[in-house]
């Protein structure tokens, strides 16, 4: 049942992807020098720490805002839960560069921001708050936040109702509830969130570039260059290929400990 | 139930084969039809614009061959065009050293100097494999209202003295052209830039990195950040804020001094499907009263001096190769940059990381 979809992704996905990545290691012979050569790159190390350190911080962001919004999309009625979850999509569908120069905007001397703060008294003069890592975060996790909700809400409505009204009926006031049933019966949907949104974060390449300043240089940012301009594709795949062993690692992790099936929203027995 | 789904299911699939059927007959009969069409591959935006006019309208009154400008100009994708021997482009733009790079890498072939005038263009404009369709140049643009004539740095050196000339610096986060306005504002004279002692560059870019505010990536963002005040000197291609100031745009000043003069070149893929037509709209592009028109709408123009005189005034002013301009100006050494593009990106990579 599943061939059709498994030739497809060999065909299209794997084989091209594999290709690319054995760059990496023959060129066309055997050879080990693109790893030598990375293992020697000082800027691979910084770049690889401020990879997963932005992207540690966007998912913490993401669930700490992302996880009362989807509590309370499950207490809307059916209506307004559907046009909120709409909001949520559209907004993954407009396109990444148009948002991220509206963060310029908005963040920039002239923006928003600095004009409000300037206005209530908070800052004597007008300030750029581009450049640095607070503006790679925030639009960053606007950008991801719907990744890390939408877990969460499905999660949540998969709950046995019949969990809580027995909570209920034997006396748990509404925080009790939440706190010893729907709390614990949420976490494997976060769980979920959480992952999608720290390996979607650790190959963005958009937003560090115009967004970032020096200390925000992130792994795709060299990929691209290696690819784009130097065309040394071999040491672009063994960039990527650490990249993707990388994120190989946390899926094992998350699978060690929440089992896989979690990320298609499978059954949770 | 089940047999009205079924007869809704027939319906919808008798609809979409049908659709499907008119879309490919809709393909088939205009193919028939119509002439041929090339493809042109340039930077796309206001390039593609000022192409159009400048060349694909006039190549197909001359031909009747359609030019289709396609963007952007990426040695990599032509690169693996070349490999996988599917070549969309018939005319590749080249930009900087990536035409050596393309030319090392056997990606496009030899002009056929039958059909391509080379005889009036300048030395440093053509070779056998590409001719200049664009001199272009990285230059240092400033916000005019807020800093006037007064305090702005003129030259690099000046540009690195942010004590003297207090202000928010942006740099492009690359190595080409920074390594060489490092050198120009460490003292050394223009003509013995190349080849460029990394050592030195890295050492007088130490001392301008902590007042650079902004390490640019993308072509918009100087002129955007001069005009939102986000910056008040940076390097730029000078393209750009060409394009704002004959939009009407007066508040962006360009200082040519020390600049460097760079080459966007176009070239035939080899393995092209049209090579006849692509060399002749080659030889068109540098024809002088199409790159004159070409540099009306960019101010890149091509190495025939010719070109030059068919310029309206208001862009003399911004065309490098106005004698007055390119003699303040650098010429970005290609060679150099092919032999050392890599060592000198490894080397920025660090150094901008830490």
């Amino acid at each position: 049942m599943a061939a059709p979809a498994v030739i497809f992704l060999a065909g299209l996905f794997v084989l091209p992807v594999g290709q690319f990545l054995l760059g990496s290691l023959f060129d066309p012979a055997f050879t080990l020098k693109h790893y030598e050569r990375l293992a020697e790159s000082r800027a691979f190390l910084v770049v690889i720490e401020n990879t997963v350190r932005i992207s540690a911080t966007v998912t913490l962001a993401s669930l700490l805002l992302g996880y009362p919004v989807a509590f309370r999309i499950t207490t809307f009625n059916p209506r307004l839960a559907a046009l909120t979850l709409l909001a949520l999509v559209l907004s993954v569908w407009i396109s990444l560069l148009v948002r991220n120069y509206a963060w310029m905007v908005l963040l920039g001397r002239e923006g928003l921001l600095s004009a409000g703060l300037l206005r209530f008294g908070l800052i004597d003069q007008k300030q750029s708050f581009l450049y640095n890592e607070f503006a790679v975060i925030l639009a960053m996790t606007h950008v991801l936040l719907p990744f890390m909700v939408i877990p969460i809400v499905a999660a949540m409505r998969s709950i046995d109702p019949s969990l809580i009204r027995a909570a209920e009926g034997m006396g748990a006031r509404p925080l009790a509830v939440l706190r010893r049933v729907v709390f614990p019966l949420s976490l494997p949907g976060a769980a979920t969130g959480c992952v999608l949104v720290f390996i979607l974060a650790l190959g963005f390449f958009v937003t560090p570039a115009i967004i970032g300043g020096r200390g925000q240089i992130m792994v795709a940012m060299l990929i691209e260059g290696e690819v784009n301009e130097q065309l040394n594709w071999g040491y672009a795949a063994a960039y990527a290929t650490t990249l993707l062993v990388l994120t190989l690692a946390i899926f094992a992790v998350f699978h060690r400990r929440f089992g896989m099936q979690r990320l298609w929203g499978g059954a949770t027995k | 139930m089940a047999s009205s789904d079924r007869r809704d299911r027939r319906e919808f699939l008798k609809a979409t084969a049908g659709a499907v059927a008119l879309t490919a007959m809709g393909k088939a009969v205009p193919a028939i039809a119509q002439s041929k069409t090339i493809v042109f591959n340039d930077s796309g935006g206001a390039s593609a614009e000022a192409g159009k006019v400048a060349f694909g309208d006039p190549f197909e009154a001359q031909t009747g061959v359609k030019v289709k400008i396609t963007a952007p100009a990426q040695v990599a994708k032509l690169k693996a065009m070349v490999q996988a021997r599917n070549v969309e482009w018939d005319v590749a733009e080249l930009v900087s050293q990536e035409h050596r790079l393309a030319i090392r890498e056997g990606l496009i072939q030899k002009l056929d100097k039958t059909v391509v005038d080379v005889s009036h263009l300048t030395p440093d404009s053509h070779d056998d494999y590409s001719v200049v369709f664009g001199f272009y140049s990285t230059a240092m643009g400033y916000n005019r209202q807020k800093t006037g004539d007064g305090k702005r740095p003129k030259n690099w050196q000046e540009f690195w003295d942010a004590k003297a000339f207090p202000g928010r610096r942006a740099l492009r986060n690359h190595p080409v052209d920074n390594l060489e306005f490092a050198l120009l504002a460490d003292g050394v004279p223009a003509d013995k830039i190349y080849p460029i002692d990394l050592d030195r560059a890295f050492k007088s870019l130490d001392r301008i990195k902590q007042h650079v505010a902004v390490w640019w990536k993308d072509g918009a963002q100087p002129a955007q950040m001069l005009l939102d005040g986000e910056v008040d000197f940076t390097s730029g291609w000078h393209g750009r804020f060409f394009a704002l100031a004959m939009a009407g745009e007066k508040r962006i000043g360009v200082e040519w001094t020390g600049g460097m003069l760079k080459r966007s070149w176009v070239g035939v893929p080899v393995g092209a499907p049209n090579p006849k037509e692509a060399m002749q709209l080659i030889a068109l592009m540098v024809q002088p009263k199409n790159s004159a028109k070409y540099a009306e709408g960019i101010s890149y123009i091509c190495g025939d001096p010719r070109a030059y005189d068919y310029l309206p005034d208001k862009v003399k002013e911004w065309v490098v190769t106005n004698p007055s301009i390119k003699s303040r100006m650098v010429l970005a050494d290609e060679d150099w940059w092919l032999e050392n593009a890599e060592r000198a990106q490894q080397r920025w990579n660090d150094w901008i990381a830490s």
